[in-house]
């Protein structure tokens, strides 16, 4: 797992997160693979950011429980475009009994742990067409 | 006989007396209860219809902001970062979702019953304030270095507040 990063604070993504929000991506990544086919694994996912970067004050980057990722098998999604891997590892994601964003290229969900209920039409945020955010509750 | 009587008239006049002070008083008593509630009625305004005030207030980064006295304590500049989600562009942050900063700057002069000026400057990139100095009454600069990692720059930028 490569933690290749330029944000503009130039600090490394290679940063302490929550256990369960690492324990949300090794559930996401082996399901996912479930789903894909021999030449389709995911191998390799980049961490672009974890608590480096600049982010709102209520940002779930700040406080450790999310990541970005922006490249599968060495391949950025800015440039890949929507892959099977993408969409696989997004439903995975959802699967995740602590998910709690889930934002890419293939939707933007979020799941209210306040009312146990999701928003599949997360409005108001950022495309997400080159990374997959992913945070934990 | 006739004595006792009127003593007792007395007796009675002088206790209805006291009736109507005790009554006066507690009239009193609450009116003044209720004087004091009223000057002190709590209310819960509801802002949530001023999106401009929204915004800011629910970006603001408190532990980044900043206060810094000029001309003697005669004039203070409050500095109050916040994510200016709204002005980020996107194609600043490839392969990741930061959000650039501006700043609020709110001026007062010394003294009660102030006057104050407001004024908001951005949007950055990952900013730190190097610097706030006084010019000409009431006029000051800010000093604010922003960019990515390594392409650092440290602009001048004068701030001249009117209403104080």
């Amino acid at each position: 797992m490569p933690f290749k990063t330029y944000t503009s604070d130039g600090k490394s993504s290679n940063q302490k997160i929550s256990q369960h929000t690492i324990n949300g991506l090794k559930f996401a990544l082996e399901e996912a693979n479930q789903n894909l086919s021999n030449s389709e694994k995911i191998t390799s996912i980049n961490i672009y950011a974890t608590t480096n970067g600049n982010h709102g004050p209520d940002s779930n980057h700040s406080r450790g429980t999310a990541v970005d990722i922006n490249s599968i098998n060495g391949d950025r999604m800015a440039l890949s475009g929507l892959t099977n891997q993408i969409k696989e590892l997004q439903k995975a994601m959802d699967k995740y009994e602590k998910v709690r964003e889930n934002y890419g290229p293939f939707f933007k969900h979020k799941y209210s742990k306040e009312t146990n209920t999701w928003d599949y039409d997360k409005k108001g945020i950022s495309p997400h067409k080159d990374h997959i955010h992913f945070s934990t509750r | 006989m006739i004595r006792k009587e009127l003593v007792l008239t007395k007796i009675i006049y002088i206790s209805q007396h006291v009736k109507i002070m005790r009554t006066i008083i507690l009239i009193l008593f609450y009116q003044l209860i209720l004087f004091n509630c009223q000057s002190q009625k709590i209310e819960i305004i509801d802002h949530s219809s001023e999106d401009r005030l929204n915004y800011y207030l629910a970006n603001i980064y408190l532990d980044r902001s900043s206060q810094h006295s000029l001309y003697n304590d005669g004039l203070n500049a409050t500095i109050l970062p916040f994510a200016d989600t709204k002005r980020t562009k996107i194609e600043s942050f490839k392969d990741g979702h930061e959000v650039m900063v501006s700043y609020l700057i709110s001026i007062t002069a010394d003294g009660e019953y102030i006057n104050s000026s407001l004024f908001e400057i951005g949007p950055f990139i990952n900013p730190k304030i190097i610097s706030v100095t006084p010019l000409k009454y009431p006029n000051f600069n800010l000093e604010v270095q922003d960019g990515k990692f390594d392409k650092r720059q440290t602009v001048k930028y004068e701030i001249k507040p009117k209403k104080l």
